[in-house]
């Protein structure tokens, strides 16, 4: 029997993870990232029986959906830990045995690590919950005192089914931990027993390249879903390989190490040992967590999913304590800039180092800019791009509802009434989302949703209409091709301002920022009339004028200022730099001199 | 016999009385009009092996009664509380054969809330007593333009549900393959392409099943678009240099060649030729044998130019004369110009009974499946004379395929939503009378409504293709075999040059 502080700290072991998952890591934020979408249809359930494994892709993909409603999701994984660990506990034969505490948590505790991996695929947890499953049904048959044909008949049928499930890494795992017990435990049984499983670990995998459509090497050792990124390291097989490690220190150490009548009264057999080392467990899964969180991924997703939620003021609070130089980052502190009105005021002051790169993503593709673009193109209401952009988006991830919903909008937008019919049909079959897609079949049969018709009716008012050769490289272009149609476009208006100043081209932001006097400012905003001292500074030097143009006495008295200090560094832009940055962090001034990748030559994306 | 047993015996009587009594026919409203059904199959002409049309009805009702009346034997009756009409295959089956050549009447009855029923004009689908392939191979690929994931080539049996892979990208790391080709419908020769990582074209012939790389010093790129030749000893490519561009409003993109030219492969000498004629500086592409072996059919367009706006590239339709037993090329034919048609000519292909070539016809370009403005057009080899097929819809109608005994044409279309492509079946007779097309029918027959995939280069085949997997997916996985180009063709498909210094004929 094992004492209360034993299970009290059991319970406490799950407490500790349920909290640190919840809010330390976030099950929304790892839903937000990986997009994995389910699909209640026939065809889709089809995909996944159609090879070994799938049937627990599926599952997971199910399973995943619960993250979405963040207190679900850490309730279903820390339930999941919770039967591993009673799992575990099981194998290890509930004895009093010296190491009971470390080993029944041992695959909790990596799987625990393992889940504050933002990447790690859903599939996993439950793999290695398969792993565990199987391996206690195996062991309920070969420990019960059944004939041996019905023996040999189970075993088969068993891993079998554990084959077409879990696929086959697990299944290798698996049949490696069955040879092991039977081994330690069984030992008589190795002759038929064993046979038994070493043949069908060689045959089924072997059987299976011939029935289902898959390769040679997957059918014995694929452990990653198809297409998955994710990238294996020590804790996923850790937690895997824990299984026939238990197994071994249980039967292997302790039966050659017979305890004596003196030893089992010793403090290595005590409750209080047992009790030590669960709370070593508990700490190691504390310090695990919270070591691992990448807090600079953690950040960005943040910041990501509040974009998505357009919680907008949120965001700038949430950059504001952590400023990052990420691209990302950068260019949902820009949209939040526009959302709030702030961006022709403060655009500087947060990191822009990534220039117009961090203004428009798409110049450089990267699977990571695809839901933020389709979001951003949505917001400037250039309908088309968005569509093409979800579009891109959804193939990588199929049955994202996020995805889904952005493409219902934008194709009802755009008046393709039938294509966005065929993606609320897909979001019906989605997990949680069966009300919203609902709500918008409503809309396209009746028109009266007010927050839809709201959104379509300001995006349509917003959307080009003349047809324009979309030339990525050159986005300052196709908002010139916008605002053409739409004048009082002001997203398109202030990105283009923004992306002239980013750029360090005075000269077009000059010729176009006139065009905002569609736009009711009710004077020109600090960052327009910084560029435009500036151009005007610069021009006298050539003896050109910019014209008539009035500007702020703040403004102006404070480009003198920041010009006398550069002549009190003989304008020696590196002697001058922290002066200025003290006056100045947050003009335009100041990072067109020192912020600007155009005047550092900086080459800054990659493709 | 307990409470339980006797409740589950009276609701199966129930179920049973259900499913087979027909509704009293006096008693019905009778509505002046065909019921709404998805898919629309009413007026459809459709083969005699044809898998069930499976439809729902589009009227509101809260019970549904469909009646399949036959001359020859008792109606098929289905019922249903939500409209999904999911017809059983033996029935279906047999009333086809038995109906060969005429017209099967579907009577549809829909109760209202009142619970009184309404009988609509019957739908009508004409039985043509030719047969169609058995098969249809195709590719699922996601709507997007630059990227995918899953993908794969598939083969539906047309006369039941069932679908199953030929290839399915997962083997091979997520490799984009296309262009799946086959030698007179025959599902014993075929070929496909593989891209990115396992690149190469894979040809399967008599069992066998090899993998070249076709692209060469000499050619501007990898054979793209293929055509075998009947002898099924040549392939016919197209060597593309492709590129696509976005529009900013409405349209979605643009592919475009920045060159072409026409290769042909000898499958059993590992050769790849070309002639000056055919690879010149204009753009040659989409190549088609004809059934004789005779000539290949093409279409081509000047070179890329500032001059030339996007919107004005028009493709003419073209063809040569090409010996196998000699190597010899002949002289370049114009069949159709793309000035006489008003508009570009693509896709050219010919029926296996030489009588009839199907092209699409587009405002611009060649690449249509993105071009709403894409028809079916059919021409008649014999009298030269074309016209649009009378079933094209305001969307796409692009890429089609013959049935091998020229009976049947599958082609892409986007006509249910605009977005994603799906494929049409239509009959034509022998004067060239085409049939209202029907699309490949669903167990479910509102499949169409939330799959958001493209069926994509639809390709009629007598029978399924039976390669072993295991092997197929060896060689998929190895690296391809290079071509090597002919040694006596005198042309550069880089430069246009020819290869001993003097420019080639253009």
């Amino acid at each position: 029997m094992k004492n209360k502080g034993f299970r009290l700290l059991n319970y406490l072991f799950l407490v500790v993870f349920f909290l640190l998952f919840l809010f330390a890591v976030k099950p929304s934020l790892i839903y937000f990232f990986q997009q994995n979408g389910f699909s209640s249809t026939k065809s889709f359930f089809s995909n996944y029986t159609s090879f070994p494994g799938g049937i627990a892709e599926y599952l997971s993909l199910f399973l995943f959906q619960f993250y979405s409603k963040a207190f679900l999701g850490a309730v279903l994984t820390t339930l999941l830990l919770y039967i591993i660990s009673k799992i575990s506990d099981t194998i290890i034969n509930k004895g009093d045995k010296i190491f009971n505490g470390f080993l029944r948590l041992s695959p909790a505790v990596f799987l625990g690590i393992l889940l504050t991996d933002y990447s790690l695929d859903p599939i996993f947890p439950l793999l290695i919950f398969f792993l565990f499953g199987f391996f206690f049904l195996f062991k309920l048959i070969s420990d019960k005192a059944l004939n041996i044909y019905i023996r040999l008949a189970l075993t088969s049928i068993l891993f079998c089914v554990a084959y077409y499930i879990v696929g086959g890494f697990v299944f290798f795992v698996l049949s490696a931990s069955a040879l092991l017990y039977l081994f330690f435990v069984h030992r008589n049984e190795l002759k038929y027993l064993g046979s038994l499983i070493l043949a069908l670990a060689l045959f089924i995998p072997f059987l299976a390249q011939k029935i289902f459509f898959i390769n040679i090497n997957d059918a014995y050792f694929r452990l990653i879903p198809y297409f998955g990124s994710y990238k294996p390291g020590f804790l996923l097989y850790a937690a895997i390989f824990s299984l026939p490690i238990i197994i071994l220190i249980q039967n292997a150490i302790l039966k050659f190490k017979k305890k004596s009548a003196e030893e089992e009264k010793g403090f290595l057999f005590s409750e209080k040992f047992q009790n030590i080392q669960l709370f070593i467990m508990i700490s190691a899964l504390i310090i695990g967590m919270i070591v691992s969180i990448d807090g600079d991924q953690r950040h960005k997703l943040k910041v990501n999913y509040l974009a998505h939620q357009q919680k907008w003021e949120k965001l700038l609070k949430v950059v504001e304590k952590r400023p990052s130089d990420d691209r990302i980052i950068q260019f949902q502190t820009t949209r939040a800039l526009y959302h709030t009105g702030e961006l022709s005021e403060k655009m500087f002051n947060y990191p822009q180092i990534w220039g117009v790169d961090g203004l428009v993503l798409s110049r450089y593709f990267e699977p990571d800019i695809l839901l933020p673009s389709t979001e951003f193109y949505f917001d400037l209401g250039f309908i088309n791009e968005a569509i093409h952009f979800a579009n891109e988006a959804i193939s990588l991830h199929e049955f994202s509802p996020v995805l889904i919903e952005q493409l219902i909008l934008a194709n009802i937008v755009a008046n393709k009434y039938d294509a966005a019919k065929i993606y609320i049909n897909l979001l019906k079959t989605i997990p949680f989302n069966k009300r919203k897609a609902e709500s918008y079949d409503r809309f396209l049969k009746t028109g009266d949703n007010p927050t839809i018709n709201d959104i379509v009716r300001r995006k349509r008012s917003i959307m080009p209409v003349t047809d324009f050769r979309i030339n990525k490289m050159f986005p300052q272009d196709d908002l010139l091709n916008i605002l053409n149609d739409r004048p009082d476009n002001k997203m398109a208006y202030e990105y283009l301002m923004a992306f002239y100043l980013l750029n360090n081209d005075l000269y077009s932001f000059s010729e176009h920022y006139k065009l905002g006097k569609k736009m009711n400012y009710k004077k020109m905003p600090t960052l327009f009339q910084e560029a435009l001292v500036l151009l005007a500074y610069d021009l006298r030097t050539k003896g050109q004028t910019v014209g008539n143009q009035y500007f702020d006495q703040g403004i102006v008295s404070q480009f003198n200022e920041y010009l006398s200090v550069l002549k009190q560094f003989n304008g020696d832009k590196d002697l001058a730099k922290s002066t200025l940055e003290k006056q100045f962090a947050n003009t335009y001034w100041y990072y067109i001199l020192y912020n600007s990748p155009v005047t550092n030559k900086s080459k800054i994306v990659n493709e | 016999m307990s409470n339980l047993n006797s409740i589950l015996l009276g609701v199966f009587i129930l179920l049973l009385a259900s499913c087979s009594q027909s509704i009293n026919e006096s008693n019905c409203k009778k509505i002046n009009d065909t019921p709404k059904i998805f898919p629309d199959y009413n007026g459809a002409t459709i083969p005699c092996n044809i898998a069930p049309l499976n439809f729902s009805i589009a009227e509101d009702g809260v019970n549904f009664q469909v009646k399949i009346n036959s001359t020859t034997q008792k109606p098929i009756i289905v019922n249903s509380a939500k409209g999904i009409i999911d017809i059983p295959q033996n029935k279906w089956k047999k009333i086809l054969l038995e109906n060969k050549g005429s017209d099967i009447k579907i009577d549809v009855f829909i109760q209202d809330k009142t619970k009184k029923w309404s009988k609509y004009e019957p739908l009508v689908l004409h039985v043509s007593s030719d047969e169609i392939d058995s098969h249809l191979a195709y590719r699922i690929i996601n709507v997007g333009y630059v990227l995918w994931e899953k993908l794969g080539l598939y083969q539906r049996d047309l006369t039941t549900f069932k679908e199953t892979p030929i290839m399915l990208n997962r083997n091979t790391n997520g490799n984009c393959m296309n262009c799946h080709s086959f030698n007179k419908n025959n599902p014993e020769t075929m070929m496909f392409h593989m891209r990115g990582e396992f690149g190469g074209t894979i040809i399967v012939k008599d069992g066998e099943i090899k993998k070249v790389d076709t692209k060469t010093p000499h050619t501007v790129a990898a054979g793209t678009y293929p055509s075998w030749h009947p002898d099924g000893k040549h392939i016919a490519f197209s060597v593309d240099m492709v590129y696509q561009w976005f529009h900013g409003v409405e349209k979605r993109n643009e592919v475009y060649d920045m060159a072409s030219d026409l290769v042909i492969y000898n499958v059993e000498t590992n050769t790849l030729t070309t002639s000056p004629k055919v690879s010149t500086k204009n753009r040659e592409t989409l190549p088609c044998w004809s059934p004789d072996g005779k000539y290949i059919y093409y279409v081509s367009t000047q070179p890329l130019s500032d001059t030339i706006t996007w919107d004005n590239v028009k493709y003419d339709l073209l063809r040569i004369s090409y010996n196998t037993q000699t190597n010899q090329w002949g002289n370049v034919d114009t069949v159709l110009t793309a000035k006489e048609l008003g508009g570009s000519i693509s896709f050219p292909k010919i029926s296996p009974n030489g009588k009839w070539l199907m092209f699409t016809k587009a405002s611009h370009g060649y690449f249509t499946i993105y071009n709403s403005t894409s028809d079916l057009y059919l021409l008649n080899l014999e009298t030269k004379k074309y016209a649009p097929f009378s079933f094209n819809s305001e969307d796409v109608d692009s890429y089609h395929s013959w049935s091998s005994n020229s009976k049947w044409i599958v082609f892409s279309s986007k006509r249910i939503d605009g977005l994603c492509t799906r494929p049409f079946f239509t009959h034509i007779d022998e004067n060239g009378v085409t049939s209202k097309p029907f699309v490949m029918p669903q167990k479910d027959p509102l499949f169409y409504r939330s799959f958001k995939d493209n069926y994509n280069v639809p390709e009629l085949i007598t029978g399924a293709v039976n390669v072993s997997k295991p092997n197929l997916l060896k060689v998929a996985r190895n690296k391809a075999n290079n071509v090597n180009f002919d040694t006596k063709v005198n042309v550069d498909g880089l430069s246009g040059a020819t290869k001993d210094g003097e420019k080639a004929i253009h």
